[in-house]
């Protein structure tokens, strides 16, 4: 195998290789292990290994084969096609489960697929702190993409700092 | 509270403001799953909540839905303090305060269902009520909420702020004119919606409507409040406007009208309660335009009563149809004596 050096650091030799396809353009990248250890902020934070299949899957969450009316809370048993005949849920985790095929159907009823209003306590807070990791972590998914590494290894930094500062408010 | 404004209370044309929020439990299954012991156990837990709060200025009473009679079930729902459907899952029940004014069901569609129903147009104070509930119950038990979905409901169509807002509105003129098909329309456009009152579909017995929001994502409860109180606003105005034209260019018509429904009213010895909504309605108007020496209050009062269930729960349960039409007329015209001896 021929060795390739780090796109990043340009310094190691690049263990992690990833090939895009964008319009049938083909691109390549090659990273060291240091440079992609962003699994060190664990798996909570950061899911390492989605985000290479996605980088891999040119952006694509989680691509789906199932079909819609085979799909079934996994909490309480509701299955797609009970919901879809009677227009109710079985339980709150079923928003969830269903959320692909939920959210064209909230957006027809409502014009809006996202609530604004009134949070259980503590809500802010914590729904804040996670909405800026999503940020981030969309930031950092972009500099990877733009191949600005060093961007990427700042959002990165900024990533753990605030997954730190929360397990402290946790704790 | 900044924003609030302050609300006349235009009770000629609105009879009474409501606010509900749909409330569920975190892991527990909605009330179309949730096993019997664990409903009783909600039930338990909401009593010991309301119970155990000392800030609470209100107390309140207990009522089982399976120890109820029918006829009380029915007067709870025509004085809107339940819906009809309350009772088809285990467990339901319903917490109502001294004044009727807020109530809590227990295992209707949803866990919890907080209302708070007030006369006249007061749509702020109905929600700061219902909102001050809200936080009471959540300081005992852990709501079930998403972050893009807001209050996680049984329903779709009630998830986000899990609430529904509305008043219930007079509307004679306007059906007179047959304008509510257009309102209908522009209501659609502000995320509201309007249905009759006792009536099929959108027939509207006693020409009351109630206007709500339909959407309940989205938005915040305060623009909810702030969208409905504006258009109510503008739709009394323009009731209003019609009353004074009729009036003027169709006096004749609609004296006719009024002192016809009248002479029914105070001289029928049975009459359904179809009719009754019919004809109280024209005499309501009448009080308001001062064409006729009546109160509304007593009127509101009178809609109220001549449903079957409360006119059972008051001269007796065992009637049969033509006993009560004959009761009903007979309520109809003391009422209406009384209040002008009164005077
Ligand atoms: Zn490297
Ligand atoms: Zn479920």
């Amino acid at each position: 195998m021929i060795e390739v050096l780090c796109d990043n650091c340009k310094e190691r030799q690049a263990t992690i290789h990833i090939t895009k396809i964008i319009n049938g353009q083909k691109k390549e990248h090659h990273l060291c292990d240091q440079c992609t250890s962003l699994d060190k902020l664990g798996k909570e934070a950061f899911d390492y290994t989605g985000f290479i299949s996605d980088v891999a899957n040119d952006g694509k969450r989680n691509p789906s084969k199932e079909q819609p009316g085979e799909r079934t809370c996994s909490r309480c048993g509701m299955t797609y096609e009970f919901f879809r005949k009677h227009g109710k849920f079985g339980c709150g985790e079923c928003y969830d489960a269903f959320e692909p095929m939920i959210v064209p159907m909230i957006r027809r009823m409502h014009g809006k697929d996202r609530h604004i209003g009134k949070v259980i306590k503590n809500g802010d807070r914590m729904f804040q702190r996670k909405r800026e990791l999503e940020v981030l972590q969309a930031k950092l998914d972009e500099a990877v993409e733009k191949e600005e590494y060093e961007m990427a290894a700042q959002y990165r930094d900024q990533i753990k700092a605030l997954v730190s500062q929360t397990e402290e408010v946790e704790d | 509270m900044g924003s609030w404004k302050n609300e006349d209370k235009e009770r000629d044309i609105v009879i009474s403001s409501r606010v509900r929020l749909a409330r569920n439990i975190k892991d527990m299954p909605f009330p179309v799953l949730l096993p019997e012991n664990r409903a009783r156990h909600l039930t338990k837990t909401i009593e010991e909540c309301l119970n155990s709060n000392e800030g609470l200025a209100t107390t309140f009473k207990k009522f089982d839905l399976s120890e109820l009679k029918n006829n009380e079930k029915r007067v709870l729902v025509e004085k809107h303090l339940i819906s009809r459907e309350l009772g088809t899952h285990w467990g339901a029940a319903v917490f109502i305060n001294d004044g009727e004014d807020l109530s809590i069901m227990v295992n209707e569609e949803d866990h919890i269902r907080i209302q708070c129903i007030l006369d006249g147009f007061q749509l702020y104070n109905t929600y700061e009520q219902a909102d001050k509930m809200d936080d009471v119950l959540e300081g005992c038990m852990e709501f079930s909420f998403h972050e893009r979905f807001g209050y996680l409901t049984s329903c779709p169509t009630n998830a986000g702020t899990g609430m529904r807002a509305s008043v219930m509105l007079h509307l004679p003129s306007m059906t007179l004119n047959n304008q509510i098909h257009s309102m209908m329309m522009t209501l659609s456009k502000f995320g509201l919606t309007i249905r009759g009152i006792h009536g099929e579909g959108t027939q509207a017995l006693g020409d009351l409507y109630q206007i709500s929001n339909q959407n309940t994502m989205g938005v915040t409860e305060h623009e909810i409040i702030d969208t409905l109180h504006d258009v109510a606003r503008e739709i009394i105005k323009k009731e209003r406007d019609l009353r004074y034209d009729i009036l003027q260019n169709n006096r004749i018509y609609l004296e006719d009208k009024i002192y016809r429904a009248y002479g029914i009213l105070s001289n029928a010895r049975s009459i359904n309660s179809e009719e009754s909504m019919k004809l109280l309605s024209l005499v309501r108007l009448g009080a308001d335009l001062e064409l006729l020496d009546q109160k509304l209050s007593v009127i509101n009062r009178l809609l109220l009563d001549i449903q079957p269930g409360i006119l059972a729960s008051t001269y007796g349960e065992a009637m049969n149809d033509m006993e009560r039409d004959r009761v009903r007329a007979e309520h109809i015209r003391r009422e209406l004596m009384e209040k002008t001896i009164e005077e």
